[in-house]
Parts: C-alpha cells; sequence; structure tokens
C-alpha cells in the first residue's frame, strides 16, 4: 500500500514543523519544503506506472499519442506549479503563490495550442 | 530521496536553535546570528540541490 509511507511522513513532518515553529520558523518553514519534497518525490514514482500503463493500452487501441503526450505534459506542469504555489502560501506569500499559478496556466495554454489547432483544422474539414 | 532527508533538515534546525540559545545566554549575540546564518545556508543548499533533482525527474516522467 503506497500511502502508509506517505501518511506517516507526513505527520512526523508536521510535528516536526510545529517543534522548530516556536523557536525557528525559517528552520519550521525549510523542514516543511524538505517534506512536501520528499512526498513529491513518493508521487512520482507511484506515477510512472500507471502512466506508462495508460500509454501501452492507447497504443493498442491505436488512439493517436499526441493528445496523451500533451495531457502528459499539461499534468506535470500543473503539478509542479500547484506545489510550489501551495509552498510558497506555506511561507505567507499569497501573491507569489498567485503568480506561480498564473505561470502554470499560460505554461498549459502554450503546451495545448498545437492541439487547438488541430481541433480547429479538423472541424473546418467537417464544415468544408 | 528517503525519509531521513526531513530528519536530517529539522536536525539542522533544533541544533542550531540550540546554539543559538547557548550563544545568545553566554553573551555572543554575534557568534549566534552568525551560526544561525550558517545553519540556514546549509539547509538551503540541501533543498536546492533535492529541487534540482525534482525538476529533472519531473522532466523524465512527463517527458517535458
Amino acid at each position: 500500500m503506497a500511502l502508509l509511507p506517505v501518511v506517516g511522513a507526513a505527520l512526523v513532518a508536521s510535528v516536526l514543523v510545529l517543534l522548530l515553529r516556536a523557536h525557528r520558523p525559517e528552520y519550521a518553514l525549510l523542514t516543511a519544503a524538505a517534506a512536501g519534497l520528499f512526498l513529491f518525490f513518493r508521487l512520482l514514482d507511484d506515477l510512472l506506472a500507471p502512466l506508462l500503463e495508460l500509454r501501452e493500452m492507447l497504443c493498442d487501441a491505436g488512439v493517436e499519442l499526441s493528445c496523451f503526450t500533451v495531457a502528459c505534459k499539461a499534468l506535470g506542469v500543473c503539478y509542479l506549479a500547484q506545489f510550489v504555489a501551495d509552498l510558497c502560501r506555506d511561507f505567507g506569500q499569497t501573491s507569489l503563490a498567485g503568480r506561480v499559478e498564473l505561470a502554470g496556466k499560460c505554461a498549459v495554454l502554450a503546451l495545448s495550442l498545437p492541439l487547438l489547432r488541430q481541433l480547429l483544422e479538423l472541424s473546418i474539414s467537417f464544415l468544408r | 530521496m528517503d525519509v531521513d532527508f526531513i530528519f536530517r533538515v529539522a536536525a539542522i534546525g533544533i541544533i542550531v536553535t540550540v546554539l543559538h540559545q547557548l550563544l545568545v545566554r553566554s553573551g555572543r549575540e554575534e557568534q549566534a546570528m552568525l551560526t544561525t546564518l550558517a545553519g540556514l545556508v546549509v539547509v538551503l543548499l540541501m533543498i536546492i540541490e533535492q529541487i534540482g533533482n525534482l525538476f529533472a525527474t519531473v522532466k523524465s516522467v512527463f517527458g517535458l
């Protein structure tokens, strides 16, 4: 069960953060950042297998892979932007978190432009 | 990247807190400030190295 270590690490980390917050708030926040990094790594390890399996299924079904790769990239960008935005909020910088999320949205938009173009051309070919 | 990364960072935090109190009580405020700063630099370097690994992993997993 991949959940148990994550739950354990998160609980222990939050206790440590509370312990450090009384004396040294900066170390508390750095411990929170370290815990976030550790949990993010575990998430990525657990996420790789299903993604590859999904890709195999799509390949067998003969579906064109370009939209799947764009979806994967968008997923990665969103995970990263969300992680950094939450970290900024932990540090008390809600405005910075908003900027990071905006950057994530722009990146996803840039990623999805070719797909939109394909959709447009497809619809135009139908109309003709 | 394993669990004791968190404990390492927390341990440095606790040690620096104790050292800070020790130095402040013995009347050396500036050394205490420098010790805290040194600890902060060490922890930040560790975290930035792990963030580098994180970005590399995300790129490889999602093919960015």
